[in-house]
């Protein structure tokens, strides 16, 4: 054997190499931690965290490593601290790379669309979850390249942790160099040893990413060691004597055109599940609601009232106030003034001294409320398959059995026609499927109260009518429904009641054939002619 | 100068093999009686280990460190009932170490300096041998050290040698400074010699410290330059204990056994003495 290959394998330098792996790795998690709490700290609306926050990383990237293990390993003993070297070095590595990783994770954070955050708060997810569940699994495609990058840095550069009397493989060659002389031989070797422990975890990375990528259709492979990880799982097949994975289908599922075959009594189930109380007494009541955007009034007073099971199509230009209404409904955004009430209960507010405040646990709020909310870009979490997304709140947040949330899952794709696109991620859906999906996640919630905003307007024409069919449905099983929507036709045949707004305030209310085929107000009739002439430019969808 | 020169090639041509001692145990050292308070307890040496024949590892145990400090140190510890343990760093981490109490002492070819004796403690027992280190085919000729002057010299960073050039380069060699790269010990200054990045390196005058294939000592000098272990401002009961070993091994012999193993002249020995400032 070659005598570099003699040095690769000799036991002096191996027990070094272990000692970079273990401080490596309890630094790593330490550091990914520190860094995950520090971003969040980052991304905090209190000013005290985000500055507190940003000092530390501010220091611990802006001072050398060298000189943080000094300081802990030789200062801090003047405070009778005294740490031990290995300790030492982990604590180190771990507060000096927080400050790197805390970096990356934010701006991986970041680029999650924000919409994911809102459609999870919608289901009544709160802040801990949403970040667990929903935005890191996304984030992790930025930062798991980030954290191998930091992961092959830190092995290699553990060295440094030699002036604490750590002697790690760097240092152990270098050690030996100078007993032996043979400088490039003992050095070819400990490179040999980086190279295969960098090596491994370049794979575990391919392996991760190849976990996190919503690109790819689960099973699916899609880079350079995309075969080899094919051939791993199926030989794992072979020995349990299972069946390989199917091979994935064309890459877009192609839209299901007509109307999808609806299970009413399943529909039912959903709508009639909650308390059949007083049917007469208002459901949702709104008491001169205001809403501002900094000098912007966006709501100026709103008063309106829906009774159970009625469907109110709100219409009106954009910028009128509409989409903020519904978000106001659910407690997505904090009211100025005025106050909303659902089945009786105020959605996320206790009063105190006869005002109005947001509960801390909004979250909880939300949940117990029961409102369910398809947004007009759809907002299915990413990462889930359709599946996965209707059965996301259930099990989460409203801890049902998995198994019993698969099957109600299940059968509510079926019945509004995916029933053959339970395990495709949303990118594989056409949009009219990936808006029934959202209809059939929010329906899984069991709601009270369904909130569509505007829910065909990010539609091909051709695809509105699929959506707008499950939508009627819901209607004719008794769903308590307030749409924003541009869809007069659609307004006029299934809404019991139109609310026409515009410049934050209501400006007409009444019965859905009253209200369009015979407004009373000139801005009404000024906005239907409007939409009219664009809906006849359209193609008409089949609603 | 020049007996030294002809005693370390003597040494060399003789192909004495190299030796590494367990260590030189004195009967006579036994100052356990006088220091009863440090018996039993461990003394923590820190050292560099990268320095043949100061203190480097043994090539048959690469755990095991060895050397002229490392087996004088085993045997003041003996002399004062104190098993000795070695913690490995490099030059950097031995002065902080001592002083957070990390090691009880620390040794690798430390120089003293006023300087740093107000920081830290030394018992001083040896002065700077340095050797002029040239790759084996040079032509280079030193007969004084400002025949230098000019050239391109490594040394290794808080050693003797390279304060001993920096000292040059204000005096002798203030016309015609000598271009000076501080390496960080170990094997890097020959390396920068065989990589002719460097036309000489001044290291230890002892042919232990290098690879007599690859280079030649061209030219040895002893310095004024103490060296020395060192303490921390607060131990100095075990300074003194330390000291006083040393003292009687240098009285006994060890001291001179240890240097003749080593292959060392025992001309560079200084009767120990601690220096505070």
């Amino acid at each position: 054997m070659p005598e570099f290959l003699q040095w690769a394998v000799h036991p002096f330098l191996l027990k070094g190499a272990w000692i970079a792996i273990e401080i490596t790795a309890a630094a790593m998690v330490g550091a990914l931690a520190i860094g995950l709490f520090l971003a969040a700290m980052r991304l905090s609306s209190s000013a005290a965290l985000r500055g507190s926050a940003w000092v530390y990383i501010w220091f611990m990237r802006g001072t050398p490593l060298l000189l943080q293990l000094v300081f802990l390993y030789d200062v801090l003993p003047m405070l009778e601290i005294r740490l031990d070297n290995f300790t030492t070095a982990i604590i180190g590595f771990a507060i000096h790379e927080s400050a790197f990783c805390a970096e990356y994770i934010r701006g991986a954070i970041l680029s999650v669309n924000r919409n994911q955050s809102i459609a999870a708060a919608a289901h009544g997810m709160g802040p801990v979850l949403t970040l667990r569940r929903i935005i890191l699994p996304q984030a992790m495609r930025v930062i798991l390249p980030q954290t191998a990058n930091t992961v092959i840095n830190m092995l290699k550069s553990t060295s440094v942790a030699s002036v604490i009397f750590v002697n790690e493989l760097s240092f152990r060659a270098h050690q030996v160099a100078a007993q032996n002389f043979k400088y490039f031989t003992v050095l070819t070797a400990a490179g040999l040893i980086y190279l295969f422990m960098t090596s491994v975890l370049s794979i575990v990375q391919d392996w991760l990413e190849r976990k996190y990528n919503t690109d790819l259709e689960r099973g699916m492979g899609g880079n350079m060691l995309s075969g080899f990880w094919t051939w791993i799982e199926k030989r794992r097949a072979a020995k349990v004597g299972a069946v390989a994975p199917p091979e994935p289908e064309t890459p877009v599922v192609p839209a299901v055109i007509g109307n999808p075959q609806l299970d009413p009594a399943l529909i039912k189930s959903f709508v009639g599940s909650r308390g059949a109380e007083d049917d007469a007494a208002p459901f949702v009541v709104c008491r001169n609601v205001h809403k501002s955007y900094g000098q912007r009034e966006v709501l100026s007073g709103v008063d309106f009232s829906i009774k159970r099971g009625e469907v109110v199509a709100i219409l009106g230009p954009s910028g009128s106030g509409k989409s903020t209404l519904l978000r106001l409904i659910n407690h997505l955004e904090h009211m100025d003034w005025g106050e909303i009430t659902v089945d009786g209960k105020h959605v996320g507010y206790e009063k105190i001294n006869n005002m109005l405040k947001p509960r801390r646990n909004l979250a909880k709020a939300r949940a117990e409320a029961r409102i369910g909310m398809v947004f007009q870009s759809f907002n299915l979490f990413d990462h889930l398959t359709a599946l996965e997304n209707v059965m996301e709140a259930p099990t989460q947040v409203y801890k049902e059995k998995p198994q019993h949330a698969e099957e109600v899952a299940t059968k509510l794709l079926a019945s509004i026609g995916l029933g053959g696109h339970l395990h495709h991620l949303p990118h594989r859906l056409s949009g009219g499927q990936q808006q029934r999906v959202a209809i059939a996640r929010a329906l899984a919630i069991s709601p009270k109260l369904m909130l569509f905003d505007e829910p065909t307007s990010a539609l091909d024409p051709e695809l509105v009518g699929e959506v707008l069919t499950v939508m009627r449905r819901l209607a004719e099983a008794g769903m308590t429904m307030i749409v924003v929507t541009h869809e007069v036709r659609f307004a006029r045949d299934v809404a019991d009641r139109v609310v026409f707004m515009d410049g934050g305030e209501i400006v007409e209310d009444g019965p859905a054939r009253q209200v369009i085929d015979n407004p009373q107000q000139e801005r009404t009739r000024r906005f239907l002619r409007q939409v009219t002439q664009e809906e006849a430019e359209k193609t008409p969808g089949p609603a | 100068m020049a007996k030294l020169s002809q005693s370390l090639l003597g040494i060399a041509a003789l192909g004495l093999a190299y030796v590494a001692s367990s260590g030189t145990a004195s009967a006579a050292c036994d100052l356990k009686a006088k220091y009863p308070e440090f018996v039993g307890k461990p003394l923590k040496v820190g050292t560099t280990a990268d320095s043949p024949p100061y203190n480097y590892r043994d090539a048959k145990d690469l755990d095991k460190i060895t050397g002229l400090n490392a087996d004088y140190f085993r045997a003041i510890g003996a002399c004062l009932g104190m098993p000795v343990t070695f913690a490995v760093s490099d030059f950097a981490g031995l002065t902080s170490g001592v002083q957070a109490g990390h090691v009880d002492v620390a040794v690798s070819t430390i120089q003293y300096r006023p300087e740093r004796a107000a920081a830290i403690n030394f018992v001083v027992y040896m002065k700077g041998a340095s050797g002029v280190v040239v790759r084996k085919d040079s032509k280079l000729k030193v007969t004084k050290m400002e025949d230098l002057c000019g050239l391109k010299g490594a040394a290794a960073v808080g050693g003797a040698q390279l304060a001993s050039l920096e000292d040059l380069n204000k005096k002798g060699c203030a016309a015609k400074p000598i271009e000076l790269t501080a390496t960080p010990g170990g094997p890097g200054g020959p390396m920068l010699v065989q990589n002719k990045r460097a036309d000489f390196y001044l290291g230890p005058a002892t042919i232990q410290s290098f690879d007599m294939d690859l280079f030649k000592i061209t030219y040895t000098q002893t310095s004024n330059l103490a060296l020395g272990a060192i303490f921390a401002k607060t131990s100095t009961k075990l300074m003194e204990a330390f000291a006083a070993a040393m003292k009687t091994l240098q009285a006994d012999g060890t001291e001179a056994a240890l240097y003749k193993t080593y292959l060392m002249d025992p001309a560079v020995s200084l009767p120990a003495e601690i220096r505070t400032k």
